[in-house]
């Protein structure tokens, strides 16, 4: 046999070989995808992996904002989710000595919501104090559906230690709201 | 399913050929593996960015807590504040300097205790923040503050205490505090004199924005010598330093009787980091009085008198 055919049949091997292989991977792939896992499961790992790649991004993009932002941010997810009505997601976000402090149960700091905050507001940032790891806002909560002169306006301090990025705990003057509508009464 | 002898070979053949250049390719892959893990922990490991560095002197932005130690005092400042808030009274009185514990709580356990229970009242958080780097002591501004997080400010006004504590070693290598915002007590030697008056400057205790010095001052005569009393046109006691007079911080009325000594504390603004050092204390208008009225009712009376003095004069203590 000739060198030149030699190294020929060498290359075929070769591509034999390696086509043998990655056929192998694609089949064990699909087999696993296909009868490994039910749709439920496959679907709890897409959702996973949706909510990995979601919280990814926000890390990413906290990870570029300045400290104040990052502050306005998180004070502004936690008054999102009282917005949207998700009273347990925002009451997880409580610091735990605030929450025995203030609002020992769920009921209650939901509760305190509807009683004294507007239906619908919006938050003014007016200014930021940091002490060692915690940060002082000090929040303009303003009225958005009965106004300035009808609706629940009130001024507050909101308190935030950040752990991480997207990794915070909260609190906030609960007389604020509560003092408003005493003097509304 | 035996494998054909003739492929074996070429197989074992081919790898004998190319042993390099397959080494070569798997510490490549290798490489790649590893610095594509890197590159992801490193792309995870994004931590909050920020402006707060506490060992970097707020004075001088090029001076910093050296790294090595940096953690060390950071710790100490931690437990000393632990202990302050669990009621450890003596643990963390056996932190504070000697020094501090002799010229500042004069040896007083007790005196000690008292001035934590007011800052401690109840438990604090603080933020530390290095001030200053001096000599052999680093300076951190501490704020005391009540714990706003557990709190959210309810029913509380932003508010906290600030004190300078400073950080050394003691003669053992061992770190040690000073609080309050003390810093030093200095054994000085200073005295100048003529024949009515003596006067001595035995030592001083150096606060982070102001020097106390304690003044000895002898009247040598049978009159009375009036230093201070606030009846004199110009500066009664003051600190020379770079050319200028500060005032003294105290309103002591300063008035010897005939033979009478004395030890007065008087206070001036000085930094203790400045780089400007005093160059004495200016006692600027003595009287030598025969009639002296320590309350005078009128105006009339305090020119009178000091028309009459015996003698007028300036005295410096130079250092």
């Amino acid at each position: 046999m000739s060198a030149r055919r030699k190294k020929q049949v060498n290359l075929k091997m070769i591509l034999i070989c390696a086509g043998i292989l990655v056929t192998i991977l694609i089949m064990i792939t699909l087999v696993s995808k296909l009868f490994g896992q039910d749709e439920a499961v496959i679907n709890e790992k897409a959702k996973a992996k949706f909510t990995k790649t979601q919280e990814a991004k926000k890390k990413a993009d906290l990870s570029g904002m300045s400290e104040q932002e990052r502050m306005t941010y998180y004070c502004a997810e936690f008054f999102k989710k009282i917005d949207n009505g998700l009273y347990e997601e925002a009451y997880a976000l409580l610091y735990t000595d605030y929450k025995e402090n203030f609002f020992p149960t769920l009921d209650n700091f939901k509760k305190y919501f509807i009683d004294y905050f507007p239906s619908d507001f919006s938050l003014d940032y007016t200014n930021i104090e940091r002490l060692g790891s915690i940060y002082v806002m000090w929040v303009s909560v303003k009225d958005t559906v009965n106004g300035s002169r009808y609706g629940k306006n009130f001024d507050m301090n909101v308190v935030v230690q950040e752990n991480d990025l997207n990794d915070f705990v909260i609190s906030f003057s609960r007389d604020s709201a509560v003092n408003n509508t005493r003097e509304e009464e | 399913m035996a494998i054909n002898a003739d492929f074996r070979l070429k197989v074992r053949h081919f790898i004998k050929k190319h042993q390099k250049l397959l080494v070569i390719l798997v510490i490549i892959v290798l490489l790649l593996a590893i610095i594509n893990k890197l590159f992801i922990t490193f792309k995870n490991n994004k931590v909050p960015n920020s402006t707060y560095t506490p060992n970097v002197s707020v004075l001088d932005g090029s001076s910093e807590v050296p790294k090595k130690v940096a953690n060390a005092f950071e710790e100490f400042i931690d437990s000393y504040i632990g202990y302050c808030n669990n009621r450890n009274y003596v643990a963390a009185y056996n932190m504070v300097s000697e020094d501090c514990k002799k010229n500042f709580f004069g040896n007083d356990y007790d005196s000690y205790v008292k001035y934590v229970r007011q800052k401690f009242n109840t438990t604090k958080r603080y933020a530390i923040q290095n001030y200053s780097n001096f000599e052999d002591k680093y300076i951190y501004s501490v704020k005391i503050f009540d714990d706003y997080l557990a709190t959210g400010l309810t029913g509380q006004s932003y508010k906290y205490q600030e004190e300078k504590m400073t950080i050394s070693y003691d003669k053992d290598k061992n770190l040690v505090v000073s609080v309050g915002n003390y810093i030093e007590s200095k054994k000085l030697q200073y005295m100048a004199s003529n024949d009515y008056l003596r006067a001595e400057i035995t030592d001083a205790l150096v606060k982070y924005s102001f020097i106390v010095y304690n003044l000895k001052l002898t009247n040598r005569t049978n009159y009375t010598i009036v230093i201070k009393d606030g009846h004199a046109d110009a500066e009664e006691v003051g600190l020379a330093i770079g050319g200028e007079i500060r005032t003294s911080l105290d309103d002591d009325v300063i008035v010897l009787l005939p033979g009478q000594t004395a030890e007065y504390a008087i206070s001036f603004d000085k930094f203790y980091d400045s780089e400007t050092q005093p160059d004495g204390i200016v006692l600027d208008a003595v009287r030598v009085m025969e009639n002296y009225t320590r309350n005078p009712i009128s105006e009339d009376i305090v020119k009178s008198e000091i028309e009459n003095a015996v003698d007028k004069f300036s005295m410096t203590i130079v250092f």
